[in-house]
């Protein structure tokens, strides 16, 4: 061992000269030849001789691996160079997180929401049909009576199947629950190709009444009640059809989503036996239609079929078929079609922060380029390459781009599960979304290209760095990256201003929808929906159970005041009932010009719970009993449009017609008109009757509490349960909610587009403040000789705030300019603000200027401060 | 490949089973400077492989593990070929042919 203590010091000596990834195997080889010479007798002379002989060696493959050695050394100088500056480091991975974040979750919303595939066979040959009436193209549910017509005379489809929105009372443990159903027509299972789980779908004997007494259950319910058992055919549910055979179960992945789900998803689907009156019905629409179109049909054809069809019953059926068309559109539209303009929007509110993100990273790797100055004209000076400088900066930002994209993905995985329990439910599969596989490489993919858009332009100005720069503090190079981190900035201002007016109009149509004064007052009224005349047969049994009901209720503590009305604003499933009104003494109009209004039967205390105010006469009351004359109040809207003034419709006698025999009654009260389906949408015309006068099954109960209303809601339920156990509640809300409901889509548009605001704003400003530092930085030398020729600190920190203000103000100019541009594509999402609205405009663009204003400070502060003998002396 | 005569003498010395570095050294008298690189390209081009000494053998000797060489499929007829083709080294081979000394 001691003949080789030298030999083994060159070998290690020379060691450092191998490539770090073969230097250990190059050492232990080397030990092992030397010690190999142990055995035999060199010379101490040979013995070195040798041992140099490692050193060319070790050239050989310092020469042959230096290749290859490249990336690893750049990667690990750049994961080195990110470490040691990790308040650089950790702020580009956070912008790129940031843009990140959103592209994932938006690409993943867009794969798996707008271009899922369908779970049925030959997806696009199935389609929904709905009724349109003239002029409007708005698609309409459709007719029983037109439905059957189509069925009849269409040559386009396999089958064209209808659906009959329907509810189940069932009793299940103690307590009657509305389960939502569909009655459907033959071939509906068959349109959409699904196979039951277990069971069978419906025989065509069983579409006749009598033999329909069976049900098909969803798979979520037969796991949910049934244990998923297999045995579940052939066992009975007692419903308020009477007792039902459930014959079959259907997957869970059949989800057509054809009627409104605002009740909850169908739980059961029943055969639909046509009822006497059906074939004639005409008027409005409530059934969905859907159809499997026969092999080389496209939807179009088959559009042309329906509409020849729909024109031929216009003329069989001018009054109720005259303007009626027919709309086909692919199930596909029909499910993801309403929320595609959202997702529109979505997606360029997510393009717009990427591309901020972008350029914000740009401008930090700028500032951080500028700062490797000196070590890059080293690195020249010594003989780097350029390109090699070029390729290290990008590697580097590459080390950045994989962390972000990483830390994006993971922030998507957050936001995705956050969409899918909160997001709005008439988004299909919004429940089931995730981040996969495909959004991740998206993600990949997207963060490379960032990282190196972002980097190429600070990596070629860096790597042009001239080797003077090496001795140079200050240079004309400085000025130019300033100008170039400027134009950055001032880019990012622009497209956060864009999103920011947007913001700014949505929250501005948003304040305008809250204030819309719907009529009644929202605040602490309890709300229970009931359907009463399964159980109340007979008008007086129903005029028993209200009476009874109502007087429970009113003894509940806390209650001030009870009513119940059949059509309740901003309920869904509402029967909603359309009488055509005649005026006694005045010309009848003709057929297509009728008056019409809503008629709405009220007891006294409704108007009083609701706090519907009185604008002439007397609300309904107590002394209006089924014996005595006919009255009504009707709403302003109402005595306005069919009479000169309220003073002039009270008193006056109209004639109503909807259904039988007509009524006459006496209008004794103008009340304001109520807005029933959103606060967006127009107030009714409506005719409100006394229940006692009208029996009528479906009514809404309105409770109002002296405090909290949903303290109410189940108190309300038990007293109704104690005038009749099984009778079924339909809906239980407070008001407020109710009202809520329908502005939950602004509600979340309005919050995303403020959180994109927010971010933009966010990273625009750091823009501004990370280039006044920088250019603070670079001109000390300027500032300590304004402060030594007599500036202030006041004159110093107004130029900071002033070159701030300037790109602030010019973002702001062409961000205005690019928001009236952008305001367009909002217009349909406005309500009563134009796409212009100078208060949300100058609003954003004041917003941006404080924010600005914000970020000079710190520069400012910092630039005023300066103490000149330091400053100068340091040059 | 370049098959120069010290390459030549390298395969050469494979293929008679002189397995290291410096075994090879002393049946080819190529300084080391002129062998490992020769047996750093030969692997490289797929010629020969290397594997290490199992640590058993070694200990048992006192030593640290070597690194063993020895020809490829391709390596043993590259090694013919070069053999063919340079006569004038094949008699220096047979010239210093010598009885082999512990490994």
């Amino acid at each position: 061992m001691r003949r080789h203590l030298l030999a083994s010091l060159l070998i290690r000596a020379f060691a450092p000269l191998v490539p770090a990834h073969v230097r250990v195997d190059w050492r232990a080889e080397w030990d092992a030849e030397l010690a190999s010479l142990d055995d035999l007798p060199p010379s101490r002379r040979r013995m070195l001789r040798r041992a140099i002989g490692a050193l060319a060696d070790a050239f050989w493959l310092r020469q042959r691996h230096a290749a290859d050695l490249d990336w690893i050394d750049d990667l690990r100088y750049g994961g080195r160079q990110l470490f040691q500056h990790a308040g650089f480091a950790l702020t580009a991975i956070g912008i790129l997180a940031v843009g990140l974040t959103v592209t994932v979750a938006m690409f993943s919303i867009t794969t798996q929401v707008l271009l899922r595939p369908l779970p049925y066979p030959d997806p696009d040959r199935i389609v929904t049909v709905w009724e349109t009436r003239a002029p409007d193209e708005t698609p309409l549910d459709v007719a029983p009576g037109n439905f059957l017509d189509w069925q009849a005379r269409t040559r386009s489809f396999d089958h064209l199947a209808g659906v009959d929105p329907w509810s189940l009372d069932v009793t299940t443990d103690s307590r009657p629950d509305v389960w939502p159903a569909a009655k459907v027509t033959p071939g509906f299972f068959e349109t959409f190709g699904v196979a039951p789980v277990v069971g069978r779908f419906f025989e065509p004997g069983e579409y006749t009444k009598g033999h329909d007494q069976v049900a098909v259950i969803t798979e979520s319910l037969w796991r949910q009640r049934f244990a998923a058992d297999p045995d579940v055919v052939g066992t009975s549910m007692r419903t308020s059809d009477g007792p039902l055979t459930i014959v079959g179960v259907v997957p869970a992945t059949f989800e057509p989503r054809l009627l409104g789900t605002g009740t909850g998803q169908r739980r059961v689907w029943l055969p639909k036996a046509i009822e006497a009156y059906e074939p004639s019905s005409r008027g409005r629409g409530y059934w969905a239609v859907v159809g499997r179109l026969k092999a080389g049909v496209v939807p179009e054809a088959a559009q042309a079929d329906l509409t020849a069809v729909a024109r031929q019953l216009g003329t069989e059926y001018p009054r109720t078929n005259g303007g009626t068309g027919v709309r086909v559109l692919a199930l596909r539209d029909h499910l993801v079609g309403d929320v595609r303009l959202g997702l529109t929007l979505l997606a360029a509110a997510v393009a717009l922060v990427l591309i901020i993100a972008c350029v914000n990273l740009a401008n930090l790797l700028l500032a951080r380029g500028s700062a490797r100055e000196r070590e890059v004209a080293i690195r020249l000076a010594l003989g780097a390459r350029r390109g090699r400088i070029v390729r290290q900066l990008l590697l580097e930002s590459l080390l950045l781009a994989v962390a972000g994209g990483a830390a994006g993905c993971v922030a998507a995985t957050w936001v995705l599960t956050a969409i899918a329990r909160l997001g709005p439910s008439s988004v299909p599969w919004i429940e089931s979304l995730h981040l996969d596989g495909q959004a991740v490489l998206f993600g990949i993919g997207v963060s490379i290209g960032v990282a190196v858009c972002s980097g190429v332009v600070p990596a070629w100005r860096v790597a042009s760095t001239g080797l003077a720069a090496a001795g140079r503090q200050t240079s004309t190079a400085d000025a130019t990256t300033h100008r170039l981190r400027t134009g950055l900035v001032v880019a990012q201002l622009t497209l956060a201003l864009v999103l920011i007016s947007g913001a700014g109009l949505l929250m501005r149509s948003f304040v305008g929808l809250l204030a819309v004064d719907p009529g009644f007052a929202r605040d602490r009224v309890a709300v229970t929906q009931v359907f009463a005349w399964d159980y109340n047969p007979s008008p007086a049994q129903l005029a028993g159970f209200f009476d009874r009901t109502l007087e429970r209720l009113s003894a509940l503590p806390a209650v001030q005041a009870v009513g119940a009305v059949s059509a309740m604003p901003f309920i869904e499933s509402n029967i909603n009932v359309q009488g055509v009104l005649t005026f006694p003494g005045r010309p009848a109009a003709t057929d297509g010009e009728a008056a019409r209004a809503y008629l709405s039967v009220a007891t006294p205390g409704y108007f009083e719970a609701m706090r519907i105010p009185l604008q002439a006469g007397r609300h309904l009351d107590s002394r209006d009993g089924s014996s005595t004359k006919r009255v009504a109040v009707i709403t302003e809207t109402l005595a306005r449009r069919y009479w000169a003034g309220s003073d002039d419709a009270l008193g006056d006698t109209v004639r109503l017609r909807f259904s039988g025999t007509p009524t006459e009654v006496e209008i004794v009260g103008i009340v304001s008109s109520l807005r029933h389906d959103g606060l967006d949408s127009g107030p009714r015309d409506e005719l409100f009757m006394p229940l006692a006068q009208m029996p009528f099954g479906s009514m809404t109960f309105v409770v109002l509490s002296a405090g909290n209303a949903s303290a109410l809601l189940g108190p309300v339920r038990d007293a109704i349960w104690t005038i009749n156990p099984a009778q079924s509640i339909y809906r239980s809300a407070t008001l407020e909610e109710l009202v809520g409901n329908t502005v939950s889509p602004r509600r979340s548009a309005l919050g995303i587009i403020v959180g994109f605001a927010l971010v933009s704003l966010l990273l625009a400003v750091g823009g501004v403040y990370g280039v006044l530092s920088a250019v603070m930085t670079s001109r000390l030398r300027e500032v300590g000789l304004r402060i030594a020729l007599g500036a202030t600190g006041w004159d110093i920190a107004g130029w900071v705030v002033g070159r701030g203000l300037l790109m602030c103000g010019l973002g702001s100019a062409l961000g205005l300019a690019g928001a009236f541009g952008a305001g367009q594509l909002l217009r349909r999402s406005l309500f009563q603000t134009a796409p212009t609205d100078p208060v949300a405009l100058v609003g954003a663009a004041t917003v941006m200027m404080l924010a600005g204003l914000a970020a000079c400070v710190g520069p400012a502060r910092r630039a005023a401060a300066a103490d000149p003998i330091t400053i100068l002396r340091a040059e | 490949m370049r098959l120069t005569v010290p390459t030549t003498l390298v395969l050469q010395a494979l293929a008679q089973g002189h397995p290291h570095g410096f075994d090879i050294m002393e049946a080819t008298g190529l300084p080391s400077g002129t062998v490992y690189p020769i047996l750093r390209r030969l692997d490289a081009e797929g010629l020969v492989r290397s594997r290490w000494e199992r640590d058993g053998t070694a200990r048992l000797e006192q030593r640290p593990p070597r690194r063993y060489y020895e020809l490829t499929a391709s390596g043993r007829e590259a090694a013919a070929a070069a053999i063919a083709r340079y006569r004038v080294a094949t008699r220096v081979l047979a010239a210093m042919a010598t009885p082999r000394s512990g490994t």
